[in-house]
């Protein structure tokens, strides 16, 4: 029996679980009341610090720290709220954060969370302490700094901010996608100030809407340039042609922002008067439409990356690969796609794609030919409510959300492990084989009672009988007692049987259970909205609900929101409602999807922001949040600006070619998923600056001297481009934009003098310019 | 609100000065700003820089042991059997070729497998009473990097001990230290634990010795490089260049230009056909004599951890022979054996400009996440994962030449725990026993955690309870 404050025991999974960090919080120590009485306004920071990863709890009343002793509730707002908290922030947030947390781990006394109240925690103790400061600290007298109103004022500000506990979740994007805009915003070259002048669809009603009720001010409209780079990477994870950015850019039609969105989605009609009649190399046929094949390509990733394919050891693939780029292809709406997925068998490799999703969550014994079942079907449920449904389950897999999650996620607080199980039991009846002999790969998966290994001890050791049909004592069902490699055990003295975890409902007698929790699943609206809100972070950077596998269900609607200080998890409930129904309506279809979101004036929004720019206004969508390019997309940018390829792959994103080794750790130091233990990391690193500054790699595809290459090719023009032609292409090639004045001075400059290597030295500074490597 | 930041006038913020008086001036910053200043992790899921350089809270009044300035942190990945190793036993299962040598009283040596070491045994010493708490390899290799339990919730915030290590370290890097304080080898990027919520420099820089590392300039191309900085700075717009607020991205190319720039990278990172062939021509050995290389360039680097894959013999572990060193146990043994002796003499007779020995402040630690099956081997012809007992070889540092502990007569059970306490060691008192001899408090606890929880850099609840972990002083004595 653990210890209570141990927290809850590992979950790594031998074949690639899903390693997603979680909180679970054994303790349910944070005791505080959240005391807002925030208004409606933007200036009311309380209010604009409820962003929907801030949980705000509410504790036993008799911990809270001065209301006990107080005649009158403890009331501070409007004007005095505002004063109080900004004079927090200028002068005391040195040392105490906007959190109440201590700025500095060595300075942990300066916390004003922790409760620990060092020099006492009634108001006239604190006034006190800002009266008289704290001798032999940084805290000094502020007697003399303000009156004695203001320092009571202060001090209820600080009772108010140590009853609040902010806990921020893992994964979410927000706070990263702030810093990261706000650095590259600064550097890009200014851009004119242009305003739209109509709303283009209802999500635009939504955002503007919201941002004008309350005051908030947003970002210019992109640049045509700024447009097209961005568009071409969300959709086709590709950076466009020098050609395509001087013709769109210089393109007088008013609509054509609309006209390229279609375009890249493969949504324009085949238009015999139109040159490139005939296709290029980019597009497939389908019936009278072309495809662009970079779309297929991107989004077969995209699903790769989510499904974790290929990860696991096991080479299983392809075929589901291929099915997944048919389904793109041939517009298979999601929710058929979806049910397809859930309730797919298979007998043999390449026959049936959709069972590859499946298939790829087997949990192996000792033996990766053994099977453990209720393993599987644990997995299997998790991937499922977590990418369909949006809910991470992955908590309550192991033990009961009451007494754990308490202060994070008030739905999944009143999950049970037992929930979990029958959710799990939707997948009873499954068998699985997978294996690998010399000549592709083998798998099948049916529905049948399962075999299962038996675990015999053998001088502490577990060994795991290879259990074949003749000797099998397998039998059907999710069975408690079966031996568990990746969680605790399961208590022996439940009975579960399938039950859907969202509304209870269990399959039809005689139904068979995939079928029915496909059915359930994609007709539940909680599936039409995780899906929207999934594909609405990939485009605009953050989830409405952020981060997009972690909602909690009890915090989606304001007609019935959470009780104080629970505050709604989504930006904009009723943008999501909208946008979720939309896509049903529009039968689930992605292409609809995503053009309706790049369609829209918000998506279309600049990260520049001329003028002060808060922090808060990005929880609005006030301007385009900047995301850095995963490490696919860099390397595929390398690519395309140098204009030189690897010898066995192309695109890393078109998924074809085994990279060799240079390529490998290449992608693997900028942080690509091995979709087993690992999700895709932006972080950074020395090695990947390094890498970018002098790898071998992207010096050699720098080189006047490489036959083919971008400056190569440049310079073996006929006739010759003069020196401003030179810079102008190498910067449409690297970033897709024109120089500006001054950039063009100086490469100038610099090319006259170095000549060849000079043009080499200029395209390798501009892909080491940190536009190169992110989505602005 | 953004506020101007005169961080880069004031140095620590005006802390060095005018603290004493009443009239404090601090610059008005936000924690946003903060993070600005120092942080480098796009997540910000990171810890704030240190703003005063003494230390968090200790627990217990401990006295490190100090001594060593560097850690070398040899990763035997997979798990070594012991049994076939430093723990040799003798079964019916030994090839004749492992040519088991009684080396002296109480020590017997596979000589054929390890011949160098089995000539130096004067200069390490072996502990073989190590228990490890995890079977399976993720979580054994979190273990042994995090001197604790794979938690979920936690996985995100909690730091290797190499980042520990670095961390503590940040205070007293020198303008000249150029190398990071963490630099990792051949560890695959997906098992290696990081900085965790500690401050990015404090992070690992991974690098594999199969390859040369992108940041080590040719002299060839030093001027073109410096050609292109130019042209680069230029184009940089103004404002952003003074460095007023550093982005996130940028600060690892600031990191990355003393690298490129140091002439001595070169030099530490590539090595000459003769040197590999000495240090025996594989990964562990080009790993070992960069090693030596980092810390004879004492460029501020504290902490190298180095990983041998190869270990994890399920099936025929005896494959080969003296002769044929390709497969098996031969070829591991192989491997560590002409790395790790090359690199034990070559600290031992360098010297630092203080005529220091290299080896006496470099402190040594070579296992791996968990013992192998003893006694006969499986069906396999192999031995399976064991956590039952396990081996360990420690030097430099002031570290003598002991043999701690012993198991039974088919290395399964510990029969003699090695040290003053009656039970076998763990992880963790390895990793308690290499922060004292770099003169870090291991007591010390973390308490402004992202998750709240405090952060104790050992842990004093073990998988088994309440236990208290504690250096192995009879290595020193």
């Amino acid at each position: 029996m653990l210890p209570r404050n141990i927290i809850c025991v590992g979950i790594m999974t031998i074949v690639g679980g899903i390693c997603l960090p979680f909180i679970c919080d054994v303790d349910s120590h944070a005791e505080s009341l959240e005391v807002s009485r925030a208004t409606d306004s933007k200036e009311s920071v309380a209010e604009s610090r409820a962003d929907n990863n801030a949980v705000v709890v509410e504790g036993p009343p008799e911990q809270s720290a001065s209301n006990s002793d107080q005649d009158e509730p403890l009331i501070l707002e409007g004007e005095r709220l505002r004063w109080a908290s900004s004079a927090f922030a200028s002068k005391c947030g040195v040392c105490h954060d906007e959190d109440g947390r201590a700025t500095s781990l060595d300075n942990p006394r300066a916390d004003l969370v922790d409760k620990a109240w060092h020099h006492g925690s009634q108001l006239v103790q604190i006034e006190e302490t800002i009266r008289e400061g704290v001798p032999d600290t940084l805290m000094e007298p502020l007697e003399k700094n303000y009156t004695a109103a203001e320092i009571a004022d202060l001090a209820k500000y600080v009772t108010l901010l140590s009853q609040k506990m902010h806990v921020e979740l893992p994964g979410s994007e927000r706070k990263a996608a702030t810093e990261l805009t706000d650095t590259v915003a600064a550097q890009l070259p200014p851009g004119p100030d242009r305003q739209f002048r109509e709303k283009e669809n209802f999500i635009d009603d939504y955002i503007f809407g919201k941002m004008k009720a309350h005051g908030i001010p947003h970002a210019p409209l992109s640049t045509d340039a700024e447009f097209m780079r961005r568009l071409y990477l969300d959709l086709w994870g590709r950076l466009p042609d020098t050609d395509e950015v001087r013709q769109f850019v210089s393109d007088a039609e008013p609509d054509k922002r609309n006209k390229l969105i279609d375009q890249l989605l493969g949504l324009d009609f085949m238009d015999p008067d139109k040159p490139g009649f005939a296709g290029n190399q980019d597009d497939d046929y389908r019936g009278p439409w072309l495809v662009k094949k970079p779309f297929l390509n991107k989004w077969t990733f995209f699903f790769s990356d989510l499904f974790r394919i290929g990860g696991g050891g096991t080479n299983s693939g392809p075929a589901f690969k291929d099915y997944i780029h048919l389904c793109l292809k041939y517009e298979i709406p999601y929710d058929y796609f979806v049910r397809e997925l859930l309730t797919a068998t298979a007998i043999g490799g390449k026959v049936s794609g959709p069972a590859g999703f499946i298939i790829r969550h087997k949990v192996g014994g000792i033996r990766d030919a053994d099977v453990m079942h209720e393993d599987t079907c644990d997995e299997i449920a998790l991937s499922v409510s977590k990418i369909f449904l949006g809910v991470n389950l992955e908590c309550v897999s192991c033990h009961d959300g009451a007494g754990h999650l308490d202060n994070l996620n008030l739905s999944l607080s009143k999950i049970t492990r037992r929930d979990f199980w029958q959710q799990a039991a939707f997948f009873e009846n499954i068998r699985i084989f997978r294996g690998d002999p010399p000549n592709g790969v083998d798998y099948v998966l049916l529905d049948g009672p399962s075999l299962r290994p038996e675990r015999i001890w053998q001088g502490g050791i577990a060994h795991f009988k290879f259990s074949s049909p003749a000797t099998a004592t397998g039998g059907p069902g999710y069975r408690m007692e079966a031996p568990s490699v990746i969680r605790i055990p399961r208590d022996k003295n439940e009975n579960v049987y399938p039950q859907y975890f969202m509304n209870g409902e269990r399959p039809a007698p005689g139904a068979n259970s995939r079928d029915e929790l496909a059915r359930m699943i994609t007709s539940d609206f909680q599936f039409a909205k995780a899906t929207v809100n999934l594909f609405w972070s990939k485009l605009m950077t953050v989830g409405i609900v952020d981060p997009p596998f972690e909602w909690d269900l009890d915090r989606q609607d304001p007609e019935n929101p959470p009780p104080a200080p629970w505050t709604i998890q989504p930006s904009h409930p009723e943008l999501l409602d909208a946008l979720a129904r939309d896509f049903q309506d529009h039968n689930f279809e992605l292409r609809y999807l995503m053009r309706t979101i790049c369609r829209s004036k918000a998506y279309q929004l600049s990260s520049r922001f001329p003028g002060e720019y808060e922090p808060e206004y990005d929880r609005y969508y006030a301007r385009k949040l900047v995301r850095r390019l995963s490490a696919e997309e860099i390397y595929d940018a390398i690519v395309k600006a140098t204009n030189v390829f690897g010898n066995n792959v192309k695109f890393v994103m078109e998924q074809k070619g085994m990279p060799d080794a240079e390529l490998k750790r290449f992608l693997s130091f900028f942080g690509q998923s091995n979709r087993a233990t690992t999700p895709p990391d932006t972080k950074g690193s020395i090695i990947q600056a390094s890498l970018i500054l002098n790898s071998d790699l992207v010096n050699k595809k720098l080189l006047a001297s490489t036959e083919g290459s971008r400056v190569n090719m440049l310079l073996k023009k006929d006739p010759p481009l003069n020196n401003h032609e030179l810079v102008e292409e190498l910067f449409l090639a690297t970033l897709s934009r024109f120089p500006t004045a001054k950039e063009i001075a100086d490469s100038v400059s610099h090319v006259e003098k170095y000549r060849n290597r000079g043009v080499e030295d200029l395209q390798w500074a501009l892909m080491n310019n940190l536009e190169f490597i992110v989505n602005y | 609100m953004r506020k101007e930041s005169s961080y880069a006038e004031t140095g620590c913020l005006g802390h060095s000065a005018g603290c004493q008086d009443g009239s404090l001036n601090f610059p008005s910053l936000t924690r946003r700003d903060f993070l600005r200043l120092g942080s480098l992790g796009i997540t910000g899921y990171s810890l704030l820089p240190i703003l005063q350089p003494h230390n968090v809270q200790a627990n217990a009044k401990v006295q490190p042991r100090g001594g060593a300035e560097v850690c070398i942190f040899l990763f035997l990945a997979g798990g070594p059997s012991q049994l076939d190793t430093f723990d040799v036993k003798e079964g019916n299962w030994t090839p004749q070729d492992f040519d088991i040598q009684t080396i002296r009283q109480g020590l017997r040596m596979p000589v054929g497998l390890l011949p160098e070491l089995s000539r130096r045994t004067d200069k390490f010493s072996i502990v073989r009473s190590l228990e490890a708490w995890e079977a399976e390899h993720n979580r054994g290799m979190y273990y042994v990097q995090a001197g604790r339990i794979l938690s979920p919730a936690r996985l995100r915030e909690i730091p290797s001990f190499g980042s520990v290590v670095a961390y503590e370290s940040l205070q007293q890097r020198k303008e000249s230290d150029f190398l990071p304080p963490f630099i990792s080898i051949d560890m695959p990027t997906q098992f290696l634990i990081g900085n965790g919520m500690l401050s990015p420099e404090a992070a690992p820089m991974a690098m594999f010795s199969n390859a040369p590392p992108p940041f080590v300039l040719p002299e060839s191309q030093r001027a073109s490089f410096e050609r292109r900085a130019r042209l680069l700075k230029q184009l940089k717009p103004e404002e952003y260049s003074r460095g007023q607020l550093f982005g996130n991205l940028e600060q690892y190319y600031q990191s990355a230009y003393p690298l490129l720039n140091d002439p001595q990278s070169a030099r530490i990172f590539n090595l000459d056909p003769s040197e590999k062939s000495r240090y025996g021509n594989s990964g562990v050995g080009n790993a070992c004599a960069i090693a030596r290389n980092i810390i004879e360039a004492g460029a501020g680097t504290k902490f190298i951890f180095i990983s041998q894959p190869g270990w994890d013999l399920h099936a025929d572990c005896y494959a080969g022979s003296a002769d044929d060193k390709s497969k098996g146990q031969y070829k591991v043994c192989a491997q560590l054996d002409a790395a790790l002796s090359s690199l034990l003499d070559d600290l031992e007779e360098k010297t630092d400009q203080d005529g220091r020995r290299l080896i006496d402040k470099t402190f040594i630690a070579a296992m791996g996440e968990f013992g192998r099956t003893p006694g006969n081997p499986t069906v396999n012809k192999g031995r399976d994962h064991y956590r039952y007992a396990g081996v360990g070889l420690f030097a430099g540092a002031g570290v003598k030449s002991k043999v701690l502990g012993a198991t039974d007569e088919i290395g399964g059970k510990v029969v003699d725990t090695g040290w003053h306490k009656r039970r076998s060691i763990y992880p963790e008192d390895i990793i308690v026993t290499m922060y004292s001899a770099l003169g870090i408090d291991w007591t010390k606890t973390i308490t402004q955690t992202p998750t709240g929880r405090p952060f104790e850099y050992i842990e004093s609840i073990s998988p088994k309870g309440r236990m208290e972990f504690t250096e192995i002083s009879p290595l020193f004595s």
